[in-house]
């Protein structure tokens, strides 16, 4: 037998040969000393290479992990309740802004669907300015209610209180969303 | 590979709690091989805690006929290369070349000097070869890391880097022929 490749040393040592092929090759390391002396230095290599030592962690480095991972972890349960509740308040107080805005459509007696996209493609430019017209107002007849007439001591209070109802809803849904959107956010690649 | 399979399947249950242990079981091959791979130790904590982050945000598309380990850490390659491509750490090595021919593996003994390894101690030896895998290509690091420090099989890293098998063994005997060749040079 001619002497054996390095490619068969290492297979030899990393037991990655049929029987038959070990025992030709454990025939020949008998009979020639060079490929002894390749194989035993092969033999420390490998052995070195797998004694390189382990890489030190820090102390309790899986908890702080875990640590890590609660912060992203939704429960279910709890997630699907603020999505629905979200979904409705949003859905409920976008409606009824957008009726209130354009009155005609609800009396149209447009199919639903209609009604609403139709709703949508008129007022939504306009929505934005209505929630934030609402809520401007009805700050300004909070904090000076004598620079307002209809909001005086005593009376009602009489600033379209549906519109800032669903004002209000219209923003608390939207928070819910962003919050849950902020939450299961794709987790980002850290910059180490 | 049955217990990775049940803890994954307890934490996709929401016992979120089941995926410390699987935190535990790999946080030191995922370190020694981070670690190796980018020679910085704060860099490597941080890829390494990103690779059990991204694990767990993608467990679900986790196909349990495969293997958990090599799963693992496919994604912890390549996050490294993405980390290299957007220049995030240093890429030395990365640019480093190499010859797919330089050390052919059916070279016969005798065209090699016999034995290198044995002016060493053990203790010794061990330094060198540390020293030495950082040296060379990343490409060849890997390859070699996943072989005798993670102890994976030539198929596992066959089917992580997605070379086939023979390539993976050529490329595992270059770096090993690299790392004696670096200690013959050794005065």
């Amino acid at each position: 037998m001619t002497c054996l490749s390095l490619a068969s040393i290492y297979d030899y040592l990393e037991k990655e040969l049929a029987p038959e092929k070990v025992q030709t090759i454990e025939a020949h390391l008998q009979s020639c000393s060079r490929c002894r002396q390749a194989v035993e230095d092969r033999r420390r290599l490998l052995e070195a290479c797998h004694s390189l030592p382990d890489l030190s962690l820090p102390p309790n480095w899986a908890q702080s992990v875990m640590a890590k991972l609660s912060r992203l972890t939704p429960p279910t349960l709890i997630w699907l309740l603020v999505f629905l509740t979200s979904s409705v308040l949003l859905l409920s107080s976008l409606g009824w802004l957008i009726l209130s805005f354009q009155p005609g459509l609800a009396a149209s007696r447009l199919p639903f669907i209609k009604l609403v996209t139709v709703g949508l493609a008129r007022s939504l430019i306009f929505l934005g300015a209505k929630i934030i017209l609402t809520l401007s107002t009805s700050l300004q007849a909070l904090v000076f209610p004598s620079s307002f007439p209809q909001a005086g001591p005593g009376q009602n209070f009489p600033l379209f209180p549906l519109e800032l109802f669903f004002s209000l809803l219209f923003l608390v849904g939207l928070g819910c969303f962003f919050w849950i959107f902020w939450r299961n956010r794709p987790l980002a690649v850290k910059k180490p | 590979m049955a217990e990775d399979q049940e803890l994954v399947r307890q934490v996709l249950a929401g016992h979120t709690q089941a995926f410390e242990a699987i935190i535990l079981k790999y946080q030191q091959p995922l370190f020694n091989y981070l670690g190796r791979m980018v020679g910085e130790r704060e860099t490597a904590l941080d890829l390494t805690q990103e690779v059990f982050l991204k694990a767990f945000a993608a467990l679900h598309t986790y196909n349990p006929n495969y293997n958990f380990r090599t799963w693992l850490f496919r994604i912890a390659s390549h996050l490294l290369i993405d980390q290299w491509r957007k220049k995030k750490i240093p890429q030395t090595s990365l640019e480093q070349s190499w010859d797919e021919e330089d050390a052919s593996c059916f070279d016969p003994v005798d065209t090699r000097a016999l034995s290198v390894t044995a002016r060493f101690e053990m203790e010794e030896l061990i330094r060198q070869v540390e020293k030495a895998l950082q040296k060379i290509p990343v490409h060849l690091r890997e390859l070699f890391l996943w072989r005798h420090v993670n102890g994976l099989s030539y198929a596992e890293i066959a089917e992580i880097s997605g070379l086939p098998v023979g390539t993976v063994k050529n490329r595992v005997f270059q770096a090993k022929e690299r790392i004696r060749a670096s200690l013959e040079e050794k005065p």
